[in-house]
């Protein structure tokens, strides 16, 4: 195991009992993500990458396998541990922004301070930044009703960012928005993991969100198959 | 502030609004399930409490009886003067008469007070329509105001009286002359009960009717404070012997004491039904949000949530409804009570029925009296129901699980 890799699995195995035959959505992911890098996972449509990335963040327990936070085995730990470890040592952002609808910008940012149990003056002042930077410096008392999808999007990512997290889960976080919007909410977003030195695990269906990731794996089978590194993609051209 | 707080005062106040739709409905119901059986508690209360002081007052808070006649009473009078808390204490005799104004009979019931006291046990310069107690003496009667109507006397008229004792000399064949008196006042206490049939003489002129001589029928104590009349009664009952016993005011009128409680205690009971009604619709509300919120349940688990912190959201809720409709059900009550007259007189003068209201009822501020008890209660029972309808829903958020939630899209 290597010492660096913030997030690491062996043989993560997921059977879903279905109405007419039992789906074998992972047999035997093999995952490791090392610490400030960025990875893509791309696949069709049901082939399990969010059922990957909710036991990855252990909402979702697997069959067999296990999953390393840190170099840590939480697959045996209680779930409050893993709840208030995961406050602070991942961020997830979902194709649905999913903001609380009765806080405004700046409040739901601060969710994760207050879930954490972090508010202070430097954490409000860090949500105040950390909006500034993605672009709403002007929005911090916005409603979510009263933002674009992609301001509600950016608005997550803050929220995701705001306990410095070693590793940012995201799926599909472009998924609901325009392609323009989309691109320019994947520029903020991969810049800002970039200069938070935050591991990314980005699922997407878009190849060329996916080549701007230090490495792009594609889920098929219910397996990772690696299909290439930036080295790679260079000597390829 | 935890975070589970904080996000139930936010559903409740959310940022930018001042308030939720949700919050000022549930609010007002349990406002006004508070608010109503406080206003009712207190007005029964109030009439309860009329009805008790004048059964109280009329009867004298504690009696020695023994019976039949005491012809000595002076040892139960000093007896009962030792007692700790005993204002009053002088013999009564009392039964029934047969009276005669202008050939209209009457059979009235007579209480023979002794007029020598310092006090009277019966405050009768409370009840006094008109007269002076003063004017009380071997030749003067005092008549409920009942009863002074029934037989068109009033103060000034003369009326006759015979007593139990002249029918044995008619049985004698002797001649038989009625006591002529003359009324020296009328008394009102209210209570119907006792206007209607009852008429006061001295004690000297009731033992006389009644061939008593120096006897009573009893000895009536009157309390500094009429709630001490169990205890009096019972310290004078270890000193008593059979067959002389001690008796208080409310043990003579159990059955209507009783029949008081159970009315309140009814009224109260169907009207917590207001508050039961204001906590379904609080249950159901809330269960729709935990419904509604799914997804967002979803992403506080996966931010790192606890089960048991995000059921408390909904539980709060429930909670805060239930405290904050306590305070303003409260405050709402003692506001109308306090105004009661202006609303009263505000209704009838729309209505036309201001004559009708004081003609029938008697008055125009109905009595009210307040009873911590009912306040604890009321305000526990709301508090306890409005939580209880929030711990259902909350029941449901907890057992969401978080990507069952947040695949619920
Ligand atoms: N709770 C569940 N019970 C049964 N089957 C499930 C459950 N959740 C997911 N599945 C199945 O697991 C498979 C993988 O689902 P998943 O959502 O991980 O796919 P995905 O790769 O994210 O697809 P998409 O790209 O469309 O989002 C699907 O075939 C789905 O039907
Ligand atoms: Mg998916």
């Amino acid at each position: 195991m290597s010492n660096d890799a913030v997030l690491q699995t062996a043989g993560l195995t997921k059977i879903f009992k279905g109405p007419d035959a039992d789906i074998e959505v992972l047999a035997g992911v093999d995952l490791c993500v090392r610490a400030g890098e960025s990875v893509s996972i791309r696949g069709e449509s049901g082939a399990g990458k969010t059922t990957l990335l909710y036991i990855l963040s252990t909402l979702e327990l697997p069959d067999a396998g296990e999953v390393f936070w840190n170099g840590e085995s939480v697959l045996k730990k209680s779930a409050d541990w893993r709840a208030a470890r995961r406050t602070t040592f991942m961020g997830l952002v979902f194709q649905s922004y999913y903001l609380i609808p009765e806080l405004n910008a700046l409040e739901n940012v601060l969710m994760a301070a207050r879930l954490a149990g972090r508010l202070n003056g430097e954490t409000r002042q860090r949500a105040k930044d950390l909006l500034a930077q993605v672009g709403l410096s002007e929005r911090l008392r916005h409603m979510p009703g009263q933002l674009s999808g992609g301001e509600r999007q950016r608005v997550a990512l803050a929220r995701a960012l705001l306990n410095k997290p070693a590793l940012v889960l995201a799926d599909e976080p472009t998924g609901n928005l325009d392609e323009h919007t989309g691109a320019e909410v994947m520029d903020i977003f991969l810049k800002m993991c970039a200069e938070e030195q935050v591991a990314l695990c980005l699922v997407t269906h878009n190849p060329a969100f996916a080549a701007r990731t230090a490495r792009r794996l594609f889920m098929r089978g219910g397996v990772l198959e690696e299909i290439g590194s930036h080295e790679g993609t260079e000597a390829q051209r | 502030m935890p975070w589970y707080l904080y996000l139930a005062l936010k559903q409740l106040f959310p940022s930018g609004r001042l308030v939720s739709l949700f919050c000022v409905v549930s609010v007002i119901g349990v406002t006004l399930g508070v608010a109503v059986l406080l206003i009712v508690q207190s007005v029964m209360n109030g009439f309860g409490k009329e009805i008790r002081d004048k059964l109280a007052d009329t009867d004298g808070h504690v009696r020695i009886q023994g019976g039949g006649i005491l012809y000595q009473t002076w040892p139960l009078v000093e007896m009962a003067e030792q007692i700790d808390g005993v204002e009053a204490v002088s013999p009564y005799a009392e039964g029934m008469v047969m009276m005669m104004h202008r050939n209209i009979p009457a059979f009235p019931f007579v209480r023979g007070v002794d007029v020598f006291g310092d006090e009277p046990i019966v405050p009768f310069d409370k009840y006094l329509r008109s007269g002076k107690f003063e004017d009380l003496d071997d030749e003067t009667v005092f008549l409920g105001a009942g009863l002074a109507a029934s037989i068109g006397a009033y103060a000034g008229s003369t009326v006759e009286v015979y007593s139990p004792l002249m029918l044995e000399k008619l049985k004698k064949d002797e001649v038989l002359l009625p006591r002529e008196l003359t009324v020296a006042g009328i008394f009102e206490t209210g209570y119907n009960e006792i206007d209607a049939n009852t008429m006061i003489v001295t004690l000297r002129l009731m033992q006389e009717l009644y061939g008593l001589n120096d006897g009573a029928h009893g000895v009536a104590l009157r309390l500094k404070n009429r709630d001490d009349a169990v205890k009096v009664a019972n310290q004078l009952n270890a000193q008593l012997q059979p067959p002389y016993s001690a008796t208080t005011w409310l043990d003579r009128n159990s059955a209507m004491l009783s029949v008081l409680v159970l009315e309140k205690t009814v009224m109260s009971f169907i009207i917590l039904f207001i508050v039961l009604v204001a906590a379904f619709s609080i249950a159901s509300s809330l269960y729709t949000a935990v419904v509604r919120k799914t997804r967002e349940i979803g992403l506080l688990g996966a931010m790192g949530a606890r089960s048991r912190h995000t059921a408390a959201i909904f539980c709060l809720q429930g909670m805060i409804i239930g405290v904050v409709g306590s305070l303003l059900g409260v405050g709402f009550a003692l506001l109308a009570l306090h105004y009661r007259v202006n609303i009263i007189d505000a209704i009838t003068a729309a209505t036309d029925s201001r004559d009708m209201m004081i003609r029938f009822y008697k008055f125009r501020e109905p009595p009210v009296h307040y009873e911590a008890t009912d306040f604890v209660l009321t305000v526990a029972f709301a508090l306890v129901v409005s939580t209880l309808a929030g711990l259902i829903p909350a029941w449901f958020a907890a057992r969401l699980k978080p990507a069952d939630a947040l695949r619920n899209e």
